[in-house]
């Protein structure tokens, strides 16, 4: 399995991969973007089977990062991991074809609660 | 009509650093910081783009907290704490520590905030200096992180 991690800051890069190794996903290759216009060409690139990705960024939001991929085609399974969790975000991100929305800070047993339902 | 922002009180604040850090956290209340010494100074701006509240932290908890959110050795954080300034990466993730803090000042019924800049040893614009002088409601914190140390910090509302 190989995953995206998409955040523009690298310490919640880290924090995300060390979450997806105490998850059970200690085995996925993990690729990282900085942004969204980043992490479409990493898609392009590495075709992961997954990606998690931070909702405000510099250059391509976190959203509008979702809606180009969907609009090319890309079916990846996306989930947000941010610090904002709004109701209306989170029905943004639904619309949008996000499979789901981790709030920060998160613990490991949440994560995995998550993850284990697109796995 | 929005309720007024919503400032955690230490039992909030230890669980938001115990989930961030992954590590052992204790917070307890205490007296207002001494605003003349070094600080670290986090802006929250609301939708109309004014100053709704501050996150006010001391050298050795933007140090610390900096340091234990991407696992840097303490001695890192030691040495900002000594030369009471703290290095870019340390100042980069502290930032990422006060943009996910702003989930505890926000709520469903309350101005939404966002994060719009950190700085180190602000001299201040007037609308800074006048939350730091007279918030209408503020709370202060020690916080010690486990491995790390303790070191302060302050939410201010406007």
């Amino acid at each position: 399995m190989k995953i995206l991690v998409v955040d523009d800051s690298k310490a919640m890069r880290m924090i995300v991969l060390r979450a997806l190794r105490q998850s059970g996903f200690g085995d996925a290759e993990t690729i990282e973007a900085e942004d969204g216009a980043q992490a479409l060409e990493k898609v392009r690139d590495e075709q992961p089977d997954l990606i998690l990705s931070d909702w405000n960024m510099p250059n391509l939001t976190g959203i509008e990062f979702l809606k180009e991929l969907r609009a090319s085609g890309n079916e990846t399974t996306f989930g947000f991991v941010t610090s904002e969790s709004t109701p209306a975000m989170r029905e943004q991100a639904i619309a949008a074809g996000a499979a789901f929305l981790i709030a920060k800070p998160f613990t490991p047993d949440a994560f995995e609660a998550v993850l284990s339902t697109v796995s | 009509m929005l309720d007024p922002v919503p400032i955690p009180i230490q039992e909030a604040v230890r669980d938001f650093f115990t989930d961030l850090l992954g590590r052992g956290v204790a917070a307890s209340k205490r007296s207002p910081l001494d605003y003349e010494d070094p600080l670290v100074v986090g802006r929250y701006l609301d939708d109309d783009g004014e100053l709704a509240a501050l996150l006010v932290s001391d050298i050795a908890f933007a140090a610390i907290s900096g340091a234990a959110l991407a696992m840097i050795p303490k001695v890192v954080a030691d040495e900002a704490i000594r030369l009471g300034e703290i290095n870019e990466t340390l100042f980069d993730n502290f930032r990422e520590v006060v943009n996910v803090f702003s989930s505890l000042l926000n709520a469903p019924s309350t101005p939404h905030l966002v994060l719009k800049g950190l700085e180190r040893h602000p001299e201040g614009t007037e609308d800074l200096r006048d939350v730091m002088a007279s918030p209408s409601r503020q709370r202060t914190f020690d916080v010690t992180i486990e491995g790390y140390g303790s070191g302060c910090l302050a939410v201010l509302v406007r």
